[in-house]
């Protein structure tokens, strides 16, 4: 037996704890994000996996075992590892943003464009990102405003091209989000406050959802100065598996992944690193 | 939601233990456990 030894991090459960209906996973035509995890952990505790409540602050790869220090003052070694750290969305920082995350305010159409049917939204961001929530967020809202600080959007062309064709999407040049507006009881949003980055001057936008779709960014802590990163620091593997730059380190997932970024394709990716770590183990440690 | 989160380990044990695992798996998302179950399964 491997017997694998699973530290949960900071977030136990990743990113789908922070959302409600998974309606893309296999065998379940809808299924909350939070119930998924426990399914899924209850799984590997079954076969076998130790499951630990602790937070890896330090990872050293320059000698096999490679050891990796845990917050609670653990010290962990291992013949491979299997980095699965994710990547966390990207946020603005308000005040106000922070105040309605989940009440309105989101980072993924995907997980929550499905309570906006019928409905006006606004999509902070002028990225693929941006873009990309935009267009999907069309097949519920009934108008989506996508407030951008510049006059131009950094999307490929193809991209611009289906949002500019697009009846319910009108962009808003050179804007930025200055407050989330709403009520408390129900808690919800209500409107957002943007602001002309020339002139100053404040707008008002009726909306009943906000989506900040200003990227992701890898959980990379760990690692970026040791592994190979692409793309603006996901953790490169060699094409078609989950080997990174040091042999015996893999990664899976969000961590890597920064153009699936589904539930399905990560839990994909993890199949793939066991296996990549098991053959890898059965050549260097027979 | 409770059920997800393994009791945690106090920060800063004073003796401080050492464990060794074959493959450690850094992460709880759907990568990270589904890489969980499939070297049991598959030893």
């Amino acid at each position: 037996m491997l017997n694998p030894i699973l530290v949960q991090g900071i977030e136990p459960g990743g990113q789908l704890t922070t959302t409600t209906e998974v309606e893309n996973w296999p065998g379940d035509s809808e299924v909350q994000g939070p119930d998924l995890m426990i399914r899924m952990q209850d799984h590997a505790k079954a076969m076998g996996c130790e499951i630990i409540g602790d937070i890896i602050t330090n990872l050293d790869t320059s000698k096999r075992p490679f050891t990796a220090t845990g917050d609670s003052g653990t010290i962990y070694t291992a013949d491979a590892v299997i980095l699965a750290t994710g990547a966390r969305a990207k946020w603005l920082g308000l005040p106000s943003e922070e105040a309605f995350k989940g009440f309105g305010v989101s980072a993924c159409a995907t997980c929550d464009g499905f309570f906006y049917r019928g409905q006006e939204i606004v999509v902070i961001g002028g990225g693929n990102t941006a873009v990309e929530e935009a267009l999907f967020l069309t097949n519920f809202a009934s108008k989506v405003t996508l407030i951008h600080r510049r006059d131009e959007l950094r999307a490929e062309k193809i991209l611009q091209d289906r949002l500019m064709k697009n009846p319910k999407i009108e962009p808003l040049w050179f804007h930025q989000l200055e407050e989330v507006v709403g009520e408390d009881n129900p808690k919800g949003v209500e409107a957002v406050r943007v602001k002309h980055v020339e002139t100053g001057e404040i707008t008002e936008i009726p909306c009943k959802g906000v989506f900040v779709a200003i990227g992701h960014a890898p959980a990379n802590e760990l690692v970026k100065d040791v592994l190979e990163l692409h793309n603006g620091g996901y953790v490169k593997v060699e094409a078609g598996s989950t080997r990174t730059s040091i042999p015996g380190i893999f990664a899976a997932g969000d961590l890597t992944d920064h153009v699936y970024r589904q539930a399905v394709t990560s839990a994909g990716m993890g199949c793939m690193a066991a296996l990549d770590a098991e053959k890898f183990l059965a050549e260097h440690d027979a | 939601m409770r059920r997800l989160i393994e009791m945690r380990k106090p920060k800063g044990h004073h003796m401080a233990e050492t464990r060794h695992t074959k493959v450690l798996i850094i992460g709880s998302g759907p990568a990270g456990y589904t890489a969980a179950f499939m070297p049991a399964v598959r030893c």
